[in-house]
């Protein structure tokens, strides 16, 4: 267990910069998600910290060792910084068992053979693979695979465990089952974790904190709810959970929040927003399907849309509603279902509004 | 594609101090040994051919002797000749093999491939026996036994060189017109067939322009590896009438001439034949043998019916297969095990006393030491220096890592006789390094010649494991040598494995090179059955060739073992 502290970390490739100004502080048993799409530079971010990849500039410090540092000359090999770690791939080792992979670890650092073996059968009965030590990894399932994978980055206790999308070669199932162990396995052993994912859900069911990144720097840090709650801008909104982004004009501006008349919708929506901005300038408004209601009766200041969809899903039900040019997303209870045509008088609960910038993708 | 350059690149990178670390240094070694071995003897083939004051004055002189011109005029009536043979041989022989139902088309495929591992002037060799003027088995049976007026066709003469060249090299046509074949979905031919074409339409509309090129780019290399090829017309050519005359067996006659203008006019020669080299890369893409290490493909395709065809197409196979090389092969057994040559076939006239003769001189068992020792080590070294050079280019993430490739194939695109006039050049004498007559320098010219073999076969073992494997170990706690050696090794082992015997087999008879490099204390084989041959004891000879191409047989059949037929013939 051991902190993890990144300053400045950068990666380019000749003049393209993959990972910028990366900065960040993890504690020691923290449990942190880099999440961003495809390509955002989370995997190159994670292998600065292995070591399996140099830093162009910025600092690596783990457990209060630096690590990586081009500016001064510094840089530790992988196998000299005692991390764990779990590829996408898996990446066992097909020409050694199952028990022979999650004693390699050991094997490097001089363990007896005896030694090695008892700990690879504690490590592979944590993870609920008791007795298959013997196997070749091919006689192995999707998951089991996954989960020897962990045993041997596990097993030498690291100070760190890293794990690159681990979980997305799984099916849905699995990789709901395999969250919850790694999640216990990390409480248990309180190990520090990074977490990489550009699964939203993934991220917020496991993380203590997630970093939310795009085209290479970090967007926004935090718990997962406060993330969903208060995003810092319209990417974070979009990005974690569902959300309906609309537009509109200020009326009124308070310190914390403003009064927003939404365009491009039918009826005349007013809505009010969290977050200040400039009265007369024009808004992005970021509004949680699970945030609207339905008014029955009224119909000033409310949107009035023409549900198109209705999908039940057991504790909830998803429509979707035609409204103006635009389609909103509706979580609505179970109860209060409506029917395919019925036309709705819709009121948000809770709306975040977002000045409206020059903007960047 | 994108994605595995960017492993290339994102693989493990050199720490800090990283060229004290052991695995830079071996990569050192290698970088270093590819240069003196393989790049430095052509280099200096090319200069000392433009030596002194007149830089053409090699060239001018070379070009002002008839015998020359009627040289370079050989090379290119027999590569042309072998070539169309090849064509027309491996072309039907590849479709028959790979797209029909002709019986025991995977065993007929690797008989017909068989000229691809024994070396073509046993082949020529074994004919001397059937097709000699009068005393030709197959001569006396046309003539005695059938009665036939005399009409003996002689294997010395440019024919029986073209004849032999072009069953040898088919097996480039064969193999790559049948991996074309493979290659082809089976869909676009049914498509065909349910648009209204017959099979023949279907054969000539569909098949044939996708095979084309592969059929073309395998004689492209016969026609390469014929204006190389030294055996074939040093056995026959001479007591051919008129005395069929090449390139390569032009240099080895200047060099026996062992002076310094005679070794002038070979290095430039040898530059001339050096200009094959270059068309080498693009008969080796065209011919799709660049990918060939992959192992074969999974037979997707319905065989198709040859139906009333099927008795017709297999005796024909067969007797493709009898005539081309299992006569020669049976006829140096024969007369291996014949006490008399002279006195015709009969129980009596069986022994093995030839062997025992043979394999009695010292210097047959120094030949056959050396040989083996050759062949060992260069398979040993090459693996060794190949495997690293592949795993640099794969995985050092150096910017210059491209130009291993082409530095590792240049000796095996370059003529045997030009590479071993090079290895003359560098290794007798500059920088106080004098290997002549030693079997440092065969194994120097061996290891070279056939790197690239053993590098193509571990550059395949290595694309196909994930970097993650190694990066695994790293983090795991291992060094990147460890890693290498524990993770990596193992799991390309089979393609090593393979590699080996790659440039085992054909150093083991190796004759080309040999016989300009070998040394009164370094015979090999291939040099003593050449002696023998030319010189005193066809019966010896015999002997001789027949343990080459059993030794290169079992090779042959232990790969195919090893790799569960994946590699081989
Ligand atoms: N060796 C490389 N050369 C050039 N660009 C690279 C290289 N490696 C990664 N990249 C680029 O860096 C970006 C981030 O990659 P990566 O960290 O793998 O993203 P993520 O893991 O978030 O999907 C990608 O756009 C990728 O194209
Ligand atoms: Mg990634």
């Amino acid at each position: 267990m051991s902190t993890l502290e990144l300053r400045a970390l950068g990666r380019s490739y000749g003049t393209h910069a993959v990972v910028t100004g990366f900065d960040q502080k993890i504690a020691s048993g923290e449990f942190v998600s880099f999440l961003g799409p495809s390509g955002c530079g989370k995997t190159t971010t994670l292998r600065m910290i292995a070591g399996l990849d140099e830093p162009t500039s910025g600092e690596v410090e783990i457990g209060g060792r630096l690590v990586s540092a081009p500016a001064r000359g510094v840089f530790v090999a992988p196998e000299e910084r005692r991390l764990g770690m779990v590829f996408q791939s898996y990446a066992l080792w097909p020409h050694m068992t199952v028990g022979e992979n999650v004693g390699y670890p050991l094997k490097l650092r001089g363990v007896s053979r005896q030694e090695r073996d008892a700990a690879a059968a504690r490590m592979l009965e944590l993870v609920h693979l008791g007795g298959l030590g013997g196997r070749q990894p091919h006689q192995l399932s999707g998951g089991q695979q996954q989960r020897v994978a962990l045993a041997r980055a596990l097993v030498m206790e690291p100070e760190v465990l890293l794990l690159d999308e681990p979980l997305s070669n799984l099916d849905a199932q699995l990789r709901e089952e395999l969250r919850f162990e790694i999640k216990d396995l990390q409480r248990r052993l309180g190990v520090t974790v990074v977490f990489v994912t550009h699964d939203q859900s993934e991220a917020m069911a496991m993380s203590d904190r997630i970093i939310v990144m795009r085209e290479g720097r970090i967007r926004q840090v935090g718990p997962p709810a406060e993330l969903y709650g208060h995003p810092a801008d319209l990417f974070v909104a979009g990005f974690l959970g569902l959300a309906n982004v609309l537009e509109g004009v200020v009326e009124s501006s308070g310190s914390e929040s403003c009064r927003v008349r939404l365009s491009g919708l039918a009826g005349q929506p007013v809505v009010d927003c969290r977050g200040a901005v400039a009265a007369g300038t024009r808004a992005d408004i970021v509004i949680r399907p699970e945030h609207f209601e339905v008014a029955p009766g009224e119909t000033t200041g409310l949107v009035s849309g023409k549900v198109t969809r209705v999908t039940f899903l057991g504790d909830r039900v998803d429509c979707r509603v035609a409204s103006g040019g635009a389609e909103l997303r509706l979580a609505l209870a179970a109860g209060s279902a409506p029917c395919l045509g019925d036309t709705l008088a819709l009121r948000a609960r809770d709306a975040v509004a977002f000045a409206q910038g020059p903007r960047n993708g | 594609m994108s994605n595995r350059m960017r492993h290339q690149t994102a693989g493990i990178k050199p720490s800090r101090s990283g060229w004290a670390s052991p695995a830079a240094l071996v990569g050192a070694v290698a970088v270093g040994l590819l240069l003196y071995f393989c790049v430095l003897p052509l280099a200096l083939l090319v200069k000392h051919s433009f030596q002194g004051g007149d830089p053409f004055a090699s060239y001018r002189l070379v070009a002002s002797r008839a015998a020359n011109w009627s040289a370079l005029k050989g090379t290119l009536t027999v590569a042309s000749g072998a070539a169309a043979i090849a064509f027309l041989l491996g072309v039907p022989l590849g479709w028959l093999v790979a797209a029909t139902d002709l019986p025991g088309a995977r065993s007929w495929r690797s008989l017909l491939a068989l000229p691809y591992v024994v070396p073509a002037y046993i082949g020529a060799v074994g004919w001397t026996y059937l097709l000699s003027d009068r005393a030709g088995w197959l001569n006396r049976l046309l003539t005695e036994g059938l009665g036939a007026p005399a009409l003996p066709v002689s294997i010395y003469s440019l024919e029986g060189i073209i004849f032999i060249e072009g069953v040898f090299f088919s097996p480039f046509v064969l193999m790559a017109v049948a991996e074309a074949v493979e290659r082809i979905d089976p869909a676009l031919e049914e498509a065909a067939r349910v648009s209204g074409a017959g099979p023949v339409r279907v054969w000539l509309d569909v098949t044939w322009p996708m095979v084309r090129r592969a059929a073309l780019g395998g004689a492209l290399l016969a026609f390469l590896g014929t204006c190389a090829s030294y055996g074939v017309p040093a056995v026959l050519g001479p007591s051919a009438r008129p005395p069929v005359s090449v390139l390569t067996t032009r240099i080895k006659g200047y060099i026996d001439l062992h002076t310094t203008g005679g070794f002038r006019q070979a290095t430039a020669l040898s530059a001339v034949l050096l200009l094959a080299a270059l068309a080498f890369p693009l008969a080796e893409r065209t011919s799709g043998s660049d990918s060939r290490s992959a192992g074969s493909r999974p037979a997707g395709r319905k065989p198709v019916a040859l139906g009333r065809w099927r008795t017709a197409a297999l005796a024909g196979v067969g007797a493709v297969f009898g005539l081309t090389t299992f006569l020669p092969i049976l006829a140096l057994l024969i007369s291996s095990l014949m006490e008399n040559v002279g006195r015709g076939f009969s129980w009596e006239n069986l022994s093995l006393v030839h062997y025992w003769v043979v394999l009695r001189r010292p210097e047959a068992g120094l030949a056959l030491r050396n040989s083996f020792l050759l062949a060992a080590s260069a398979a040993t070294l090459a693996v060794g220096v190949g495997g690293t050079l592949a795993l640099m280019q794969a995985r050092g993430g150096l910017r210059w890592g491209w130009v291993l490739t082409p530095l590792a194939w240049l000796p095996y695109a370059a003529p045997g006789t030009v590479l071993a006039i090079g290895a003359i050049l560098a290794y007798t004498g500059a920088w106080g390094i004098n290997l002549y007559g030693t079997l440092w320098m065969l194994l120097a010219a061996y290891a070279a010649k056939y790197l690239a073999l053993a590098y193509r076969m571990a550059a395949a073992g290595i694309e196909q494991v994930h970097p993650s494997m190694e990066e695994a170990a790293r983090i795991s706690g291992a060094s990147r040598l460890r890693s290498i050696l524990e993770v990596l090794v193992p799991m390309v082992r089979g393609h090593l494995v393979a590699a080996w015997f790659l440039v085992f087999m054909p150093s083991f008879g190796e004759l080309t090179m040999s016989i300009l490099l070998f040394g009164p204390d370094t015979p090999t084989l291939g040099t003593m059955l050449f002696e023998l041959q030319s010189y005193e004891d066809p019966s010896a000879a015999s002997v001789l060739a027949v343990l080459i191409v059993a030794v290169i047989l079992l090779s042959n059949a232990l790969v195919r073992r090893l790799s569960g037929g994946r590699y081989g013939i």
